[in-house]
């Protein structure tokens, strides 16, 4: 069992990641921030001994997309307008929040193959056990999220 | 303009709240406080909240025969019909409990249109001390979704799982291994077939156009895994039906919808209201959320397309339309 003090530092390495994952899922805020609290709070219960930081970062991004896809099927969820969170977030550079919208607009499994390659940096073969998915079909949503998203991006440019 | 590293910068901008840590603390040092009896109270509450999800998604096990299977799936020999309502918990928080009617069970029209589909596979596979046999399953080839039946099974025992009064299955966090069917909901346990050594379970999943096999996996917390991958027939095709812009396909047993038709209105949330209607005159209310009416086994949404199954068998031949929050599709039977 982790001490109060352990459990503040992972959590706060981890919580951004926990709470990207989540929205990722959701693409709501409000969600995405209960998702976090869940698992945090089932990191501070887990009794089980984590042999190393990576270790401990595989559990909770499986309990993470546990959580997310769990509550992405309830039957009444309501979510808020991706547009009004977009507009309360600072982004450094006006492109990046091109590619926010378009990331947002991708199917929920080419993105989260994105995030866990290219944020997350985890190979293909990792994105595979972790999504508990064969690692061709990773490098197939990999490829199509990406040529996806490139297409996104051209159709918003165009329309500027 | 397409920028890898401008992946990596859009999500970096997103952060959780920073109140984030000190709720944490504060629910696990309010948790401390707990009467015993109060956690027991708040865990009966969240059984009966997550069982009115279930409906009939957990009849769908191995029987004697197709016919058995299909009736305990698709009529009310095993969840009769109620009425949904609201209660309030003493936080105020809103706890919907749907209510589904059900429909008789036609062995004629399940012989004709589903029972060609269920397929009797027992493939099996063993990993460490586990073996995983796919018992059977039931693949709609128009929705490209299906039921998978397995077990899991250790001489030495599986444990390490927990499951809710309506047969939702879950494995602890602390367990030792895992099991579950890629691109799937939530799991069910047949409890009458399982013992201490094995534990039975289905799982509806979707596929997308390409795939023709479903996956179901095992793994432990080392990352190590084994899967089993069952070889899906559509059984000599299935009966369907769909509008003249392919918005909406139906099939006996299911419906797809590409809410991209629809622009961005389900954007954040789904249809709310789902009828089918018959050329006879009389109708099949999917699911209507406003009156808490879910006459459906599982609803899945990935990407841009919804998946509904439903509860009884559709005589598709006898489809006139489609009717989406008040938008009429109509339908046509497709030979293909």
């Amino acid at each position: 069992m982790l001490t109060e003090e352990q459990f503040c530092a992972l959590a706060k390495k981890h919580m951004d990641m926990i709470f990207r994952i989540a929205f990722n899922y959701l693409k709501d805020r409000n969600e995405a921030d209960d998702i976090t609290q869940n698992v945090l709070l089932k990191l501070l219960d887990a009794k089980k001994e984590f042999e190393s930081d990576e270790h401990i970062k595989y559990w909770l991004i499986r309990v993470t997309i546990n959580e997310s896809k769990k509550a992405l099927r309830s039957p009444w969820r309501k979510t808020e307008p991706i547009e009004d969170y977009a507009s309360t977030i600072t982004f450094s550079a006006p492109e990046q929040g091109e590619v926010f919208a378009a990331l947002m607009e991708l199917p929920e499994k080419y993105r989260t193959a994105l995030y866990l390659y290219y944020v997350e940096e985890y190979s293909s073969s990792e994105i595979a056990r972790i999504l508990k998915m064969p690692q061709s079909t990773v490098l197939s949503h990999l490829s199509r999220g990406r040529e996806l998203l490139k297409r996104k991006l051209k159709e918003a440019e165009a329309n500027v | 303009m397409f920028d890898e590293k401008l992946i990596r910068e859009a999500y970096m901008a997103l952060h959780a709240s920073e109140d984030t840590l000190s709720e944490v603390l504060k629910v696990r040092n309010q948790r401390k406080h707990f009467h015993p009896y109060r956690v027991v109270l708040i865990a009966a509450v969240i059984a009966l909240a997550l069982g009115v999800t279930a409906v009939a998604q957990s009849a769908f096990m191995k029987k004697e025969n197709p016919e058995d299977m299909l009736n305990a799936a698709y009529s009310e020999t095993e969840t009769p019909a109620r009425q949904g309502w609201v209660e309030y918990d003493q936080n105020g928080q809103m706890i919907v409990y749907p209510g589904w009617d059900r429909a008789a069970f036609d062995p004629a029209l399940a012989e004709k249109y589903v029972t060609p589909h269920i397929g009797a596979c027992g493939e099996s596979i063993s990993w460490q001390d586990y073996t995983i046999t796919a018992e059977g399953y039931l693949f709609d080839s128009v929705t490209r979704s299906g039921i998978i039946y397995y077990s899991v099974e250790n001489l030495n025992g599986v444990g390490g799982y927990y499951f809710q009064e309506n047969g939702e299955f879950s494995w602890a966090e602390e367990s030792e291994i895992a099991c579950g069917v890629v691109e799937a909901g939530r799991q069910y346990i047949d409890g009458e077939r399982s013992t201490a050594s094995a534990v039975y379970l289905s799982a509806f999943f979707v596929l997308t156009e390409e795939e023709d096999q479903a996956e179901i996996t095992l793994w432990d917390e080392k990352k190590q895994q084994g899967s089993l991958i069952v070889e899906l027939f559509d059984g000599g095709g299935m009966a369907w039906a769909a509008d003249s812009g392919g918005t909406v396909t139906v099939s006996p047993i299911g419906l797809k919808i590409d809410l991209d038709y629809f622009g961005d209105k389900y954007i954040a949330n789904a249809p709310q209201q789902l009828t089918l209607h018959y050329l006879d005159g009389s109708s099949y209310t999917v699911y209507d959320e406003d009156a808490l009416l879910y006459n459906r086994m599982y609803a899945l949404q990935s990407g841009s397309t919804l998946t509904v199954s439903f509860d009884r068998i559709v005589d598709v031949d006898g489809l006139s339309t489609v009717e989406i929050d008040g938008m009429v599709f109509g339908l046509t039977l497709k030979t293909d």
